[in-house]
């Protein structure tokens, strides 16, 4: 029997005494790569916040590789699934390198509080950290400080914090946009090589090429409910 | 005006120790401090130069050590959680709890009862102050809306005090005192204070630093915070335990001080901002360094008596504070 990456049934959502998602149902299995698409204000991004356990829902259930979404521990979600947000904040201060760490934390070794203070990043570490940078060219950007960075950099170091937190599930809200095709060609690349390892990938996107190049499904999100796009889709035929 | 790419705990531990032992050497203006190291060298631990340093010079400079750390480790601590760089207990209001804690435990004579009714007051109303404000996080869409009700927080707690201090004005001793003590400043203070003051401040000290990868996550926003893994809700409240116990430790110890958990954190940050296992001690390391100092500066300055400690830091604070405010402003603009 198939476990799957991501399965969601019967979600429901109500903002404002609207229902925003009205009976959700979605189910990804490893190495699946699905898209979202909608008009703004839909409720895509409440979707993907139910989804990663971030917002409550009204109604339904969300399971992460077969354990029910509530049950985990915030610490042992975070090494589960990692979420990118559509307006993450992103301290002028940070280095990219101190950003793209961060997406380390769950997978720290827990420790006391006063023996946490040493630890350092291992070689275990510095290897996602390094992976993660490669993929949205940020390397030779990783000393730089997030308030020198454009905005398309910016989007970058955090889809790179993401991207270090390797997870085998992604969710990701908007992922190219602000960014350059080269570098958008080359994150949806890294995308599906880490979804040809296992990861399961669902973004919110609205780039029709991108979606149909790099995607196994194409859902789109109407009126609280969620339908599959019949569009041919090239990766799917070249398999 | 920060100390880009010089601070760090190499530098600042024996700078602290240097300015401990040179504070612990010199006595209030007028007193010859040769007299003390002479009887040191001549009599050692039998004399009566021993038993000032002791008993009088180190407790009160201690004290000024840990209520320096204090109020930087819960400056810094406070401006991550609400993002907000001036935000610190005394502008949140925490501060004015405290204080109101402890003028309640002078006012009401606990004081004179036990050395701990002090400490324990200001820190459980500045643990008070703190629950409010993490109770109105929950419906505070902004930090800087959060900010505003600590001001108001804050002015609750002055008037209060304001309160307690005319019902105390029939009682000239218990009023003096309350003054004295709301001016903040370190005169007769002993191991007694300190035993009172210490174990709190060195409780929340290691409470924040347990804390500092949560804090790490903190600074990209809760929500970016708990996607890392960290469980943000319970992270929160250590924080408000820690900031009130060191809040409440700072005032025991040294009354009320202000502006240096805005000003330390914010001058040591452009080094050690990264990480808070860096930015927390650096920041403990400098407003230890900076109070000693400041009380030293208070206890040598020329006048009719000492400068009280936190008219000191006050004068010096608030130019930096504006000036923060006014290159801010000027970015916005």
């Amino acid at each position: 029997m198939t476990q799957f990456a991501l399965s969601a049934q019967d979600i429901v959502a109500v903002r404002q005494q609207r229902r925003v998602l009205d009976g959700i149902d979605l189910c990804l299995i490893p190495g699946q790569v699905a898209s979202i698409e909608g008009a703004s204000g839909v409720g895509k991004s409440t979707l993907l916040h139910i989804l990663a356990g971030l917002l409550t829902q009204d109604a339904g259930n969300v399971s992460i590789a077969g354990c029910a979404l509530e049950t985990l521990a915030p610490r042992e979600r975070a090494q589960r699934l990692a979420i990118a947000q559509q307006t993450p904040v992103l301290p002028a201060e940070l280095s990219v390198l101190e950003l793209v760490r961060l997406g380390r934390l769950p997978h720290k070794v827990p420790g006391t509080g006063v023996l946490n203070w040493f630890w350092q990043e291992s070689e275990f570490d510095a290897e996602p950290i390094d992976r993660a940078l490669t993929a949205v060219g940020l390397r030779s950007l990783a000393a730089r400080t997030l308030g020198s960075l454009s905005g398309g950099e910016q989007r970058r170091a955090h889809l790179a914090r993401v991207l270090a937190q390797e997870t085998p599930l992604l969710l990701l809200d908007e992922p190219t946009t602000h960014l350059d095709q080269v570098t958008a060609h080359q994150l949806m690349k890294e995308l599906q090589h880490r979804a040809e390892q296992g990861t399961a990938i669902l973004m919110v996107t609205h780039d029709a090429d991108w979606v149909s190049r790099y995607c196994d499904h194409e859902l789109r999100l109407e009126n609280g409910r969620l339908s599959a796009l019949q569009r041919p889709n090239q990766r799917k035929i070249s398999r | 005006m920060t100390f880009k790419g010089s601070v760090n705990a190499r530098i600042l531990t024996p700078t602290l120790i240097v300015l401990i032992v040179v504070a612990a050497l010199v006595g209030p203006r007028g007193v010859d401090s040769t007299l003390l190291l002479r009887d040191l060298w001549s009599r050692g631990l039998s004399g009566w130069g021993w038993l000032v340093l002791v008993q009088l010079r180190l407790p009160r400079v201690l004290i000024a050590a840990s209520t320096g750390a204090a109020l930087s480790m819960a400056g810094a601590a406070l401006q991550t959680w609400l993002r907000n760089p001036i935000a610190d207990a005394g502008i949140l209001g925490i501060s004015a709890w405290g204080a109101l804690g402890a003028v309640l435990a002078l006012y009401l004579g606990l004081s004179a009862v036990t050395p701990w009714a002090q400490p324990v007051m200001a820190a459980a109303a500045a643990l008070l102050a703190l629950s409010v404000l993490l109770l109105a996080r929950q419906r505070a869409e902004s930090p800087e809306r959060l900010l505003m009700l600590g001001v108001g927080l804050g002015g609750i707690g002055a008037s209060l005090i304001s309160l307690v201090l005319s019902w105390s004005l029939p009682d000239w001793k218990a009023s003096r005192q309350i003054i004295a003590w709301l001016l903040g400043g370190l005169d007769g203070r002993t191991w007694v204070h300190a035993a009172a003051a210490l174990p709190l401040a060195i409780a929340g000290m290691a409470l924040l630093l347990a804390e500092h990868d949560g804090l790490d996550a903190l600074r990209l926003g809760p929500l970016e915070a708990a996607s890392l893994g960290v469980d943000v809700p319970h992270l929160e409240w250590r924080l408000v335990v820690g900031t009130g116990l060191l809040a409440g430790a700072a005032a025991a110890g040294a009354g009320a001080i202000g502006f240096v958990g805005i000003i330390v954190p914010y001058l040591v940050r452009s080094t050690s901002f990264a990480r808070h296992r860096h930015w927390l001690i650096h920041s403990g390391l400098a407003g230890a360094a900076f109070l000693v100092l400041a009380d030293l500066i208070a206890r040598r300055a020329p006048g009719a008596g000492e400068i009280q400690l936190g008219v000191l830091t006050g004068l010096l604070g608030a130019p930096i504070l504006l000036r923060q405010l006014l290159i801010k402003q000027g970015h916005a603009q």
